[in-house]
């Protein structure tokens, strides 16, 4: 019994330290969040219009006005105001839309799933061609592929994902028939269950196979969009940080062992060179989510973006708010994330 | 002989040219082109690209070439204005951060991450439907997300240069930091600055574009090209032209401008 005493301290020690990076993102990631209440807070108090009157609506008259402002608590002082703001989001209150009548965080939770299918089809595409062409290009630096990556990746930059969108429409779905012009998997069609939202996931579930080509097809040409926009500065990265890699002795030093050049690129060089290919990921998850938005509008896909654009048109406030906030959170969690990924990858970082 | 040597040495200068002819365009729109960008003319609706109209014309007949020449002193002005307030911003307080250092960098610095720990074009999206749907609080909110990258970029820089030779000798003689920072710090990051510069004036031209689309920036009967791109995505099956050429234009001009600011952050030789 004394001797566990004895090496309680030591043991408490090591779990300090093994949890001590995760307690401190996890207050950094609350620090983040708690910022953006506090905007979206001070941008609804910014609105030229007035919360109570949007709310009553347009045709009610001064004393429905006021029955509204007290109902909603804006007659109080502005700190308590900010109280309550924060104590409803803590327990997921975030306002009604004018617009859907119904409370705003069933409105996310009905469009969020299609939003995040369409933007992890799309990271997840970004990750792996990115990657894969700049080490190929890192690689093979004369070949055609090459050549035409670096005309790309300038061209990449410059194109605007709702450009990219309305174009791919004209070929591939006006001209060419191939993918559907607009929306998603109806799902009343194909009389598939909604488990999580996500289209290709629920048509699986219910093994359904002409839904899921039909949600597979849906979401090529958005996914496409978003990866032509944003995959050019993943494909740089990965180039130069390999380039760089494969410049190095243990390169030689590898290859002077007789270690095949295949073994080399992808387990020696790719895996020193992927760290900041890996941190501009996580950043680009945030592009994503703002590109998502147009791509959304472009295509009728039925996911936040939309409903915000929506929102937007009808000055919607409540869920323009929530919307921010919920992106935020989703942004600032998937970057912890990727942070946390760097030791797995590369041990020398631990110390 | 002398043209292949002389030729040699302008083309070296294609960057300044690009630029010089993307500047003639927004400055001077009316030498590219005679027609009035807002004079409707409904009989002639939807005309494909002729002689007459290079670009064809749109719903309401106006030529879409002159509504394209004269929509880039809106759009790329717009993102001159908002990379010039973002960078000015940034770079004093970045500077005065670097330079001081304690309790004020700390401070500033945790600011900072803050805000780049936002996904900052939807944050933009946001600011801007909340301000009003015009093109002012589009700026206004692409300039409150833009300039945090620049005070953290000039940090760096002025955490770098602070330990130089020149830096510790202007020292001697240099009595105010305001005179510091103004002539011997903030000078020896140009090059740097410029070339971020460059590049962020056409990221923040898609950006723009972007706000515009969705309705928050410019409204009608506003040229802005991303208002132009979302005016013709009705008519995208009837009539091409309307959205390929503008977004064409918004390609060619953004790359240019971002090839140019990749050349600038190679090249140490200026």
């Amino acid at each position: 019994m004394s001797s566990i005493l004895k090496r309680a301290p030591a043991a408490f020690s090591i779990l300090k330290k093994k949890f001590q990076p995760f307690v401190s993102s996890l207050l950094w990631m609350l620090v983040v969040v708690w910022t953006a209440v506090t905007l979206t807070f001070i941008m609804s108090r910014l609105i030229p219009a007035d919360p109570a009157r949007l709310a009553a609506g347009l045709q009610a008259g001064q004393e429905q006005v006021e029955e509204v402002r007290k109902q909603l608590g804006l007659d109080r002082p502005l700190l308590e105001q900010y109280a309550n703001y924060l104590s409803g989001i803590l327990r997921f209150d975030l306002g009604k839309s004018i617009q859907t009548r119904q409370p705003v965080i069933d409105d996310i939770r009905e469009y969020l799933p299609a939003t995040l299918e369409l933007v992890f089809a799309a990271f997840f595409t970004i990750t792996f061609l990115g990657i894969l062409l700049g080490v190929l290009w890192a690689r093979f630096p004369k070949s055609i592929l090459s050549k035409s990556l670096s005309v790309f990746t300038v061209l990449g930059v410059a194109l605007p994902v709702f450009w990219i969108g309305l174009i791919l429409q004209v070929i591939f779905a006006a001209n060419l028939k191939l993918f559907p012009l607009a929306g998603n998997l109806p799902y009343s069609k194909y009389q598939v269950e909604s488990i999580t939202g996500m289209g290709t996931i629920d048509s699986i579930l219910s093994g359904n196979i002409p839904a899921f080509k039909t949600a597979i097809f849906a979401l090529v040409l958005p996914v496409t969009a978003l990866v032509i926009s944003q995959i050019a500065i993943s494909i740089r990265l990965t180039r130069s940080s390999m380039a760089s890699e494969l410049q190095k002795p243990y390169i030689n030093a590898a290859r002077a062992r007789g270690v095949s050049e295949w073994r080399i690129t992808v387990f020696d060089a790719l895996r020193n060179a992927l760290n900041p290919v890996i941190t501009m990921l996580g950043l680009q998850f945030g592009w994503l989510l703002g590109g998502t938005i147009l791509v959304e509008v472009v295509f009728s896909w039925p996911g936040l973006g939309l409903y915000a654009f929506n929102a937007f048109r009808t000055f919607d406030y409540n869920p323009i708010l929530a919307i921010t906030l919920v992106i935020t959170i989703v942004f600032v969690v998937v970057n912890q994330l990727v942070s946390m990924l760097y030791p797995v990858l590369d041990p020398r970082i631990k110390k | 002989m002398i043209t292949r040597v002389k030729i040699r040495k302008l083309v070296q200068f294609w960057p300044l040219f690009a630029l010089g002819l993307i500047a003639l365009i927004v400055l001077l729109p009316g030498v590219f082109t005679t027609k009035d960008p807002y004079s409707l003319d409904v009989i002639n609706r939807l005309q494909p690209p002729s002689w007459e109209h290079f670009f064809g014309t749109d719903e309401g007949g106006r030529d879409i070439f002159s509504r394209v020449v004269y929509g880039s002193r809106i759009t790329i002005g717009s993102a001159v204005l908002i990379v010039s307030i973002s960078a000015t911003a940034g770079i004093l307080l970045g500077a005065i951060a670097g330079w001081f250092g304690g309790r004020i960098d700390g401070f500033l610095m945790r600011v900072l991450d803050v805000f780049l720990a936002f996904p900052y074009l939807v944050l933009a999206m946001a600011l801007a439907a909340s301000i009003g749907r015009n093109m002012g609080s589009a700026i206004l909110a692409l300039t409150l997300v833009w300039w945090p990258s620049y005070a953290r970029m000039v940090r760096g820089q002025v955490l770098s240069i602070k330990n130089e030779l020149h830096v510790k000798v202007s020292k001697t003689f240099v009595t105010s930091a305001r005179q510091m920072l103004l002539w011997h710090i903030i000078p020896h990051t140009r090059r740097t600055i410029i070339a971020r510069v460059t590049l962020d004036i056409g990221y923040v031209i898609i950006a723009i574009t972007g706000l515009s689309f969705l309705g928050l920036g410019a409204q009608n009967p506003s040229p802005e090209w991303g208002l132009l791109i979302a005016n013709a995505r009705p008519y995208v099956l009837v009539g091409w032209w309307y959205s390929v050429f503008p977004g064409l234009v918004l390609v060619l001009i953004v790359s240019l401008i971002v090839a140019v600011g990749d050349k600038l952050s190679k090249e140490t030789s200026w």
